[in-house]
């Protein structure tokens, strides 16, 4: 209390500086709440990749020929996903899907571009669509080849003006499908299992890639448990080091089958060993943060400085009166975290702004967004981090003042 | 209570080293009210700073209260300045953000008293500087006499065996540094509080037991 109202008045005592740098906190911490906030959707998600925990996805691969001239890289292809890696034995279930590729429908007359997204029927095991209406293709009419197709909610309303779409006929590429399923919308975040209309691969017009060991689509593991992740990652070694290729003077394979951090490690370090450096990314996540803190931490301390400088008849009077060094650490530090923390509650609510802003803007198509406590926990332990950040060297500065010299300032 | 033993305190820099204080030798007994004077720079107030253990000497030994003090560590002298001895300044020193009540209550926070406490203790000492009434006036509210009287209650807020003053009267009129001068008389007289002050007013000194006589760093008869 007593360091509660202290800091309200010093800091109405420099109104102009308490603004410039509370509006650098909150700023600052807006976005990276909206960052952490976007982190963490990515890594636990709500919709159909709901499973991540238990799922690895086998998609990039590097195909080097045995003089080493040719090197392809490039994402599975379906011979080797069907032909090698569906009969592995640890995974609980498999599933093959291809990347998302852009398809024109001129049915409502006017152009929409859809994200369509061919699949076996296993697909629907593993990631967790939302049937708002009708149900999936199995594998069964995979094999078949049913020229079956599911939409979610957003294809439904932009080809057809209404969700009561089933058994109404869509357009892909000159083929005739039967809509049969309406999902909910996926999020953009969820780019694994992102579409927005799905249809059965052997439907598709070219077959040509049934014969490809490097593509374009992705292999979907569950697991039984979390203990057999790293079973189901060997035995994908194992498969990589023994396929056997269609054409021969190609010899070597690699990759490996990654969860979704890994798989963003993947991305941005590049790299087809079987491990990934998901270490790090997060210490090169943690440095940019750190970073990014650095400019409003900085003058946030020059604003400590000077209040340090102007209070320094306050320290002087506080260690006469037997305040110890760590005492005024503490209470500098106190204050700190103080302000740091209505920073935070204020660069808060711009985060909300910011993200509802991002999900109405329709930059990213269905962006959908969660606060929740682990948000919040990492919120409050960035607010922390800043606070102490900002706060420990002016701190530590002000502690050491000599009381003597502190008090010969006439400050008041 | 205070024994002093050939203390020496010399500020050195690259280029000159200054004697603020030499060959100093002092026994002040429990119960008196001394004051220190002497001209500008002799050292009045480095000699306060010592005994008050906000400043080491550079040579001698200090005992306070059969103790010696002089190389104690930090947090063991602030422990020390916080039990037995209380401060005023001459420029009074109070927190301008804070409001009577917490300005007074300071050396109570750094001693782990509660609330309650606090609050009965506070009003004790504003009662006996006769400033019961302005406890939520902040500093700027209050006269020069009244804010010393202010800074007077903090320093016996937590009841001092050992009072230190620097030139207390030195920025009030004759009229308040009389009244700041009853009040450390009374302190004196009604718990044998200990005061050492140090005042460049002869008519001031007159009033004390006794006086002691700095000269460039000495002490003279
Ligand atoms: N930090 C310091 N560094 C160097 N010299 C100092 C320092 N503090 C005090 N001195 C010197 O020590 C001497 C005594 O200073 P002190 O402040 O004790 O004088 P004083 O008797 O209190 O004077 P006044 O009556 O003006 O308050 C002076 O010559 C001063 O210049
Ligand atoms: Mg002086």
């Amino acid at each position: 209390m007593h360091s509660f109202k202290l800091l309200l008045k010093v800091l109405a005592r420099r109104k102009f500086f308490t603004l410039v740098n509370l509006f650098g906190i909150s700023f600052t911490l807006m976005v990276l709440l909206v960052g952490t906030t976007l982190f963490e959707n990515f890594l636990f998600p709500r919709g159909p990749e709901k499973r991540s925990d238990l799922m690895l996805v086998a998609q990039r691969l590097e195909m080097t020929n045995d003089d080493n001239t040719t090197t392809w890289t490039s994402d599975a292809g379906y011979y080797f996903l069907d032909r090698f890696v569906r009969p592995m034995k640890t995974p609980h279930k498999f599933a093959i899907m291809g990347n998302a590729t852009t398809v024109m429908n001129y049915q409502s007359g006017a152009k929409v571009e859809l994200a369509m997204r061919p699949a076996d029927g296993n697909i629907w095991d593993i990631l967790d669509y939302q049937f708002l209406a009708g149900g999936p293709f199995s594998e069964a009419q995979n094999q078949a080849a049913a020229q079956v197709a599911i939409v979610s909610r957003g294809t439904a309303e932009t080809v057809f003006g209404t969700d009561q779409v089933l058994g109404k006929s869509l357009e892909i590429n000159g083929l005739v499908y039967e809509v049969i399923g309406v999902v909910q919308n996926v999020s953009r975040l969820e780019s694994r299992a992102y579409g927005e209309v799905w249809v059965p691969i052997n439907s598709l017009k070219d077959q040509s890639f049934k014969d490809k060991i490097v593509d374009d689509f992705l292999g979907f593991f569950l697991a039984e448990k979390a203990s057999d992740l790293p079973l189901i990652k060997d035995e994908y070694d194992e498969v990589i080091k023994n396929v056997v290729f269609p054409d021969p003077s190609f010899t070597v394979l690699r990759g490996g089958a990654d969860n979704k951090i890994e798989m963003m490690a993947r991305s941005v370090f590049g790299g087809y060993e079987k491990e990934t450096q998901a270490g790090q990314l997060l210490g090169v996540i943690l440095g940019l943060v750190l970073l990014f803190m650095t400019l409003p931490a900085i003058n946030l301390m020059n604003l400590n400085t000077s209040r340090i400088m102007e209070r320094s008849s306050e320290i002087g009077v506080r260690k006469a009166f037997g305040a110890t060094t760590w005492d005024l650490m503490k209470q500098l530090l106190r204050e700190n975290l103080l302000l740091t923390t209505l920073g935070g509650l204020v660069g808060l609510l711009l985060a909300v702004l910011v993200l509802s802003l991002i999900a109405s803007s329709q930059i990213f198509p269905y962006f959908e967004w969660h606060l929740n406590f682990r948000v919040f926990l990492a919120g409050f332990f960035l607010v922390c981090v800043f606070g102490l950040y900002s706060g420990l060297y002016p701190a530590f500065n002000m502690s050491r003042l000599e009381v003597v010299s502190s008090l010969k300032r006439r400050a008041l | 209570m205070i024994e002093l033993n050939d203390i020496e305190k010399a500020y050195r820099t690259e280029r000159i080293e200054t004697i603020a204080l030499q060959s100093i030798q002092l026994k002040i007994h429990k119960g008196q009210f001394v004051s220190i004077m002497g001209p500008s720079g002799c050292g009045k107030s480095t000699l306060l700073n010592i005994l008050g253990l906000l400043d080491k000497p550079s040579k001698g030994n200090y005992l306070l209260d059969g103790q010696a003090v002089n190389q104690l560590p930090s947090k063991k002298s602030a422990q020390t300045r916080n039990q037995k001895i209380g401060f005023i300044f001459q420029s009074f020193h109070l927190i301008p953000d804070l409001n009577v009540m917490d300005n007074v209550e300071i050396p109570l926070l750094y001693r782990g008293v509660g609330r309650q406490e606090r609050m009965r203790l506070v009003a004790e000492a504003l009662d006996r500087v006769q400033l019961s009434a302005r406890v939520h006036h902040y500093p700027n509210q209050l006269s020069g006499g009244q804010q010393q009287r202010v800074a007077i209650a903090r320093a016996i807020v937590g009841k001092p065996e050992l009072l230190l003053a620097d030139e207390p009267t030195g920025n009030l009129d004759s009229h308040m540094g009389n009244e700041v001068m009853d009040i450390l008389k009374e302190l004196n007289r009604d718990h044998q509080t200990t005061i050492v002050m140090v005042t460049h007013d002869e008519h001031q000194a007159k009033k004390t037991d006794a006086i002691l006589r700095l000269f460039d760093g000495r002490l003279v008869a």
